[in-house]
C-alpha cells in the first residue's frame, strides 16, 4: 500500500526576478503600431453611449414611433403622451441604475477613462429623456397637461441624478454611505429649505428648483466617483437595497411637498443669494 | 524591459504584499488554491481595484477577461461584438472564429449562454483586440475539451506577440502555454520564476534497491511515498546534489514525470 508522507509540507519563498527563457525574440507589436493605439477618451465616451443605445434600444424605438404623433394624428397617441410622461421616471430611475459593478470589470480593463465611459452614458440617457419629454411637452402645451409634465421632468431628473450618485457611492464605499448620504441630502437639504426662505416659490418651481439642485450634484459626484470601486463594492449588484434608498426617498419626499405644498408657499433663500 | 510589475502590492483582504516583475513577452500561469487571490491580482493589474498599498504597472494598452465573463446578459453577442470592435486593436480574423464555434446564433443574448460559452465568448472578445498585455482570469473556466482545445490555440497564438497572464486551476494548460509561473498562497506570493527554475529546483525519482538512502536526502526531499520494493521522492533541490547522494549510498534512481499540479500540492500543502 502507498503512503504518502510530507515532509516538508511549506517550502521556503523564492522570489526570482523574471529572466527572459525565450530562444526568440517576442514579437510584441510597437506602441507606436496603429492598430495597438491605447483606449482613448473618445472612444471610451462612444463605448458608454453605444452601450446605453443596445442596452435600451427597445424603448428607443418607442420614442422614435412617438415622433410619428404629430404627423400620423393617430387617436390613440394622445394617451400614450399621457403614459410615456409617466413612464419616462421609470425609465430615468432604471437608466441611473442600470448595470453592476462586476459586467464592468471586462470595460474597466478595456482601457479609457471610465469618467468618459459614464459621461457617454449618461449623455445618451440624458438625451433620450430630454427626446421623450420634448415629444410628451409638444402635446402638453396644446392641453392642460402641464403640471403632470413639469411633474414628471422633475422627478425623472432627481431619480436619475440620485439614482446614478447613490449607485457610485454605494459601489465605492461597500454601500455603508449609501443610507447616509440619501437621508442627510433628501431630509436634512431639502426639508431645511422652506424654513430659511424668502422668496415665494410655488410648487410646481419647487420642483424644478430640486432638480435643478440635484441634477447638477449628482452628475457631477456620479463622474467622480466613477472608476473608484472598491473590491467588495464592486460585487454588488444594482438591486443592493442601500442604493435604492435615495431615490426612493426622493420620491416620497417629492410627493409629500407636491401634497402639502396645496394652496400655500414655500420660501427660499436660494434665489434671493 | 519588465512588461509587467508589482512593487509591494497589497489589497485587504485578498492580497498581502505581492513585488514581482515578469519580462515583455512572457506567457505567466498565475497558479494557486481557491481564495489565493489569483483574481483579485488581475484585477489589479487591470485597473478594475486600487492597491490599498504598493502600486502596479502594465505595458499597455492591455485587454482583460474577468473571471467568468461577466457581462450585461441582455445584451446579444453582435451587441457585444460591435462594442468591442468599436475601441482600437480590433482583429475580427481572430474573434469570429472562436466565437462560431461556441454554435449559436450572434442573435443569441449573452444570459442564455453557458457557463463555458460565455466564457469562449469572452475569451474571443479578449484576444480579439491586439494589444501589448493580456491578463486572462481562468480563460479554461467550464469549457469542454475540444473549446479548451481552440481556446488554448488562440491564446498560443496571441502569445507569440504579447505578455500574457493567465490565471487557472487547470495546471496542466497552463503549464504547456505558460514559461512563467507565479504562485500564489492565502493572498501571498509565493514564487514567481521561469518555468525552467522549477523545473530545475523540483523533480521526482524513484528509487530502488538500497531504500534506505533516502535518509542521506535531509531537507532535500520534499514529500516521499513508499510503495513496497520502490520509493518515490519528490526533490527540492536547486543544486542538483540529490541524485549523485542517493547512487552513492547504493539506491538506483530513475527519473519520475512530475505534473505541476502535484508539485503545487506538496508544495502548498
Amino acid at each position: 500500500m502507498s503512503e504518502l508522507h510530507v515532509l516538508f509540507p511549506k517550502a521556503a519563498p523564492v522570489r526570482e526576478q523574471g529572466v527572459e527563457v525565450r530562444s526568440e525574440e517576442p514579437l510584441v507589436p510597437d506602441t507606436a503600431d496603429a492598430s495597438v493605439q491605447r483606449v482613448q477618451a473618445w472612444h471610451a465616451f462612444r463605448l458608454g453611449a453605444r452601450h446605453t443605445l443596445l442596452r435600451f434600444r427597445l424603448w428607443f424605438a418607442v420614442m422614435a414611433f412617438m415622433l410619428l404623433a404629430p404627423v400620423t394624428g393617430l387617436w390613440f397617441l394622445r394617451p400614450l403622451m399621457v403614459v410615456m410622461a409617466l413612464v419616462l421616471p421609470v425609465y430615468a430611475f432604471l437608466a441611473s441604475i442600470d448595470g453592476d459593478g462586476r459586467s464592468e470589470r471586462f470595460w474597466v480593463g478595456a482601457g479609457g477613462p471610465p469618467a468618459m465611459r459614464a459621461l457617454g452614458r449618461m449623455a445618451v440617457d440624458l438625451g433620450a429623456l430630454h427626446v421623450g419629454f420634448a415629444i410628451a411637452g409638444a402635446q402638453a402645451l396644446r392641453t392642460d397637461d402641464l403640471s403632470v409634465f413639469t411633474i414628471s421632468w422633475a422627478i425623472s431628473m432627481v431619480l436619475y441624478s440620485l439614482g446614478g450618485l447613490t449607485r457610485s457611492i454605494a459601489s465605492a464605499t461597500h454601500g455603508r454611505l449609501s443610507a447616509a448620504f440619501g437621508l442627510f441630502f433628501l431630509v436634512v437639504g431639502v426639508a431645511a429649505m422652506p424654513h430659511v426662505a424668502l422668496v415665494t416659490l410655488s410648487e410646481r418651481e419647487v420642483l424644478v428648483f430640486l432638480s435643478m439642485v440635484s441634477v447638477p450634484l449628482g452628475l457631477t459626484g456620479r463622474l467622480l466617483l466613477t472608476g473608484r470601486w472598491s473590491a467588495a463594492g464592486a460585487e454588488r449588484r444594482w438591486w443592493s437595497p442601500a442604493w435604492l434608498i435615495a431615490p426612493v426617498l426622493a420620491v416620497l419626499l417629492l410627493s409629500y411637498v407636491l401634497l402639502a405644498g396645496q394652496g400655500s408657499t414655500l420660501l427660499s433663500t436660494f434665489v434671493g443669494l | 524591459m519588465a512588461a509587467v510589475e508589482a512593487h509591494n502590492l497589497t489589497l485587504k483582504p485578498g492580497l498581502a504584499e505581492a513585488s514581482f516583475s515578469l519580462p515583455t513577452g512572457s506567457c505567466t500561469a498565475v497558479l494557486g488554491p481557491n481564495g489565493a487571490g489569483k483574481s483579485t491580482l488581475l484585477a489589479v493589474l487591470a485597473g478594475v481595484f486600487r492597491p490599498t498599498v504598493g502600486h502596479a504597472r502594465c505595458d499597455g494598452p492591455v485587454s482583460y477577461l474577468p473571471e467568468g465573463f461577466p457581462m450585461d446578459d441582455q445584451l446579444r453577442i453582435r451587441d457585444a461584438m460591435d462594442l468591442v470592435a468599436g475601441l482600437p486593436g480590433w482583429e475580427a480574423a481572430v474573434a469570429d472564429p472562436l466565437i462560431e464555434s461556441i454554435g449559436v446564433s450572434t442573435r443569441t443574448r449573452i444570459g442564455s449562454l453557458s457557463q463555458g460559452q460565455r466564457v469562449q465568448l469572452g475569451v474571443a472578445l479578449t484576444l480579439g483586440r491586439r494589444v501589448r498585455t493580456y491578463l486572462l482570469d481562468d480563460p479554461f473556466l467550464g469549457l469542454d475539451p475540444m473549446a479548451c482545445v481552440r481556446v488554448e490555440r488562440a491564446i498560443a497564438d496571441r502569445a507569440a506577440e504579447a505578455t500574457m497572464v493567465i490565471a487557472s486551476q487547470r495546471s496542466g494548460l497552463s503549464e504547456r502555454l505558460c514559461d512563467h509561473l507565479l504562485f500564489l498562497s492565502s493572498g501571498r506570493l509565493v514564487w514567481c520564476a521561469p518555468t525552467e527554475s522549477w523545473r530545475s529546483r523540483y523533480r521526482r525519482v524513484r528509487i530502488r534497491g538500497q531504500l534506505d538512502a533516502v535518509h542521506e536526502l535531509g531537507e532535500l526531499a520534499l514529500a516521499i511515498r513508499s510503495g513496497g520494493t520502490t520509493m518515490q521522492v519528490l526533490l527540492d533541490d536547486p543544486a542538483g546534489v540529490a541524485e549523485p547522494r542517493l547512487r552513492r549510498a547504493g539506491a538506483v534512481v530513475d527519473p519520475v514525470p512530475l505534473p505541476l499540479d502535484e508539485l503545487l500540492m506538496a508544495v502548498a500543502g
